[in-house]
């Protein structure tokens, strides 16, 4: 019977630590429903990111007012090896024009006739070797460690950050 | 077997030797084509590495309606002519806006001796970025202090040979010339900044009163801090990244006002893509030259082989088999293609050195010195293909010399 635990117990452990190299070494893969917090959405002006122009009445101050959102970040997915599909808008350019900062969308950046996404539908993403990004058409998968950020305690603003090891072409 | 191959190497150093003015005209052209290909690399890069230095931090500009491109192009890198100008009142709503970090006006239109003339605040020597997010510095004296104070880029004190407290004017439009000059308001120089490599360097600095001030009749000096009616671009630095999206969209909404925020390194991209079908024309002509090239050297080796019978049957009479003419020939064409590719690529080095300065000066284009990865598949590129061709004249030099054995019937 003791036997028979241990062989068990081995078992758990092996399994245990079998599951743990390989999640080390296979990012997982995220979709971007994956990064919305459960019931989470605030109505209202929508702290430092109000979204919507079009609801225009004269004032300057309700010219910044917000519909509703969801907003926060999941906290679990801090510190995850993860890989996520999207559109690169690049923010910084390094030598021969490589991409070295850049924000990871869901669609493709310009699209005028939908909301801008929300904070946590958006991934600032820093590489660690700037790398060369043939077309902001093109999709891609980013592959690094998350990050979730809290900016003054303020839900609104809370979105993730990935210090990016690698980039893949996207294949439909 | 080392012994062979430096005799036989020494044999073809003498052969060509001996033929040396169609020797060096095609190591000229070979020459030739690696250099066009190895500079047309080059400068795509160095300036692609120029524009993105220019503008870092910077999260989000805005200026009056227009396109990306053409608001970074004037607001940026003073390429160009702006469409309009938006109201101060904006420019505040905007500034005070809870996600906004920093706003630095920009007011253009007017130039000093060809050299745009730049009107801000002080958040401009404080928060504008370059190159990796360095901040500007001065090499000599300090900001702005009152209305009628200038800081000039670096090149503009080299250039014009101005120290601090030289006195200058300031005249209508952008180039060197305009009839009608500013001259009841002089400026004075309160400070030079120090090289940067970026449009900076060619840029008159004055505050927006000052700016204010040269378009009045001159009547009364206006304050420092006297707020101007209008400016032509914002540069918006903010406190979160995630918020770029959602200020670009109201600010493109803003009703009050037609107004257009770009994100510059979406602005640059696209800037790329519009110049990438010109680059690739570069490279595909390029390419064909340096085809061309090492087809003319085929062709001179074609040619060359009837009157070099007696030459290979001279070689065979003291004991070189068929083998080695055919060996001979390669180490040949190689031996030319490799001289004419490294003798090109040196002369890359020389010319950028003699337009180092005109380039940087006249399209801020900084073009950097030393040998490049690509700069080695070019040399690569040229011998692999010359030694690849070359085996269709050493053939028929080896058919030739089993034919004619020792005698030759010419």
């Amino acid at each position: 019977m003791t036997d028979f635990k241990r062989v068990i117990a081995h078992l758990v452990v092996a399994l245990l630590v079998f599951s743990g190299t390989s999640m080390a070494e296979e990012p997982r893969e995220l979709s971007w429903d994956d990064l919305i917090p459960e019931a989470k959405t605030i109505e209202g002006p929508g702290g430092d990111n109000p979204v919507v122009g079009k609801n225009w009445n004269g004032s300057f101050e309700d010219a910044f007012s917000t519909p509703v959102l969801p907003v926060g970040v999941v906290e679990e997915l801090d510190g995850v090896l993860a890989k996520i599909p999207g559109f690169v808008v690049p923010l910084e350019l390094a030598e021969g024009g490589k991409v070295k900062e850049f924000l990871l969308v869901p669609y493709f950046g310009a699209c005028i006739h939908y909301p801008p996404p929300p904070p946590n539908q958006l991934v600032h993403v820093t590489m660690d070797e700037p790398t060369e990004i043939q077309s902001q058409w093109d999709p891609i998968w980013a592959i690094g460690k998350l990050k979730t950020e809290m900016k003054r305690s303020d839900l609104g603003s809370a979105g993730y950050a990935m210090v990016a090891q690698s980039l893949e072409i996207y294949e439909y | 077997m080392l012994h062979n191959f430096v005799s036989t190497i020494s044999l073809v150093f003498k052969s060509l030797m001996n033929r040396r003015g169609t020797a060096a005209l095609t190591v000229a052209s070979i020459a030739v084509s690696a250099a066009l290909l190895s500079v047309v690399d080059r400068v795509r890069t160095d300036a692609q590495t120029s524009f993105a230095n220019t503008i870092s931090g910077t999260d989000l500009i805005v200026g009056a309606r227009s396109g990306d491109l053409n608001l970074l192009l004037y607001s940026v890198f003073r390429i160009g002519n702006p469409t309009n100008n938006f109201s101060w009142e904006s420019y505040r709503l905007i500034k005070d806006l809870p996600m906004v970090d920093w706003m630095i006006p920009i007011s253009l239109g007017d130039a000093h001796r060809g050299y745009r003339v730049l009107g801000t605040d002080l958040g401009y020597f404080q928060h504008y970025q370059y190159a990796d997010n360095r901040s500007l510095s001065f090499s000599d004296g300090a900001a702005f202090a009152s209305a009628t104070d200038a800081v000039i880029g670096a090149e503009v004190a080299d250039e014009l040979a101005y120290t601090v407290g030289q006195q200058i004017v300031v005249s209508h439009g952008v180039t060197e010339t305009s009839f009608l000059t500013h001259d009841e308001n002089p400026f004075t120089v309160t400070g030079i900044l120090a090289r940067t490599g970026t449009p900076v360097d060619r840029t008159v600095h004055i505050s927006l009163a000052g700016m204010d001030l040269i378009h009045s009749d001159g009547t009364e000096t206006p304050g420092l801090d006297d707020e101007p009616g209008e400016i032509t671009a914002g540069l918006i630095g903010l406190k979160s990244k995630t918020s770029i999206f959602p200020l670009q969209r109201n600010i493109n909404e803003y009703e009050p006002e037609a107004l257009s925020a770009v994100i510059p390194g979406v602005a640059l991209q696209q800037l790329w893509g519009l110049i990438s079908v010109a680059e690739t024309a570069l490279y595909g002509v390029s390419a064909m030259v340096v085809l061309a090239g090492v087809l003319g050297l085929l062709a001179t080796l074609l040619v060359s082989l009837n009157e070099r019978r007696r030459e290979m049957s001279v070689l065979r009479s003291v004991g070189a088999r068929p083998g080695h003419i055919f060996v001979m020939l390669v180490s040949e064409a190689a031996m030319l293609a490799l001289s004419g590719a490294l003798i090109g690529l040196f002369l890359v080095q020389l010319g950028i050195l003699l337009i180092r300065q005109y380039a940087l000066s006249e399209f801020g284009i900084q073009l950097s010195i030393g040998l490049r990865a690509f700069d080695l598949y070019v040399l690569a590129g040229i011998l692999v293909i010359t030694v690849f061709v070359s085996v269709v004249p050493a053939w028929r030099a080896y058919r030739n010399s089993l034919a004619d054995g020792l005698t030759v019937r010419l």
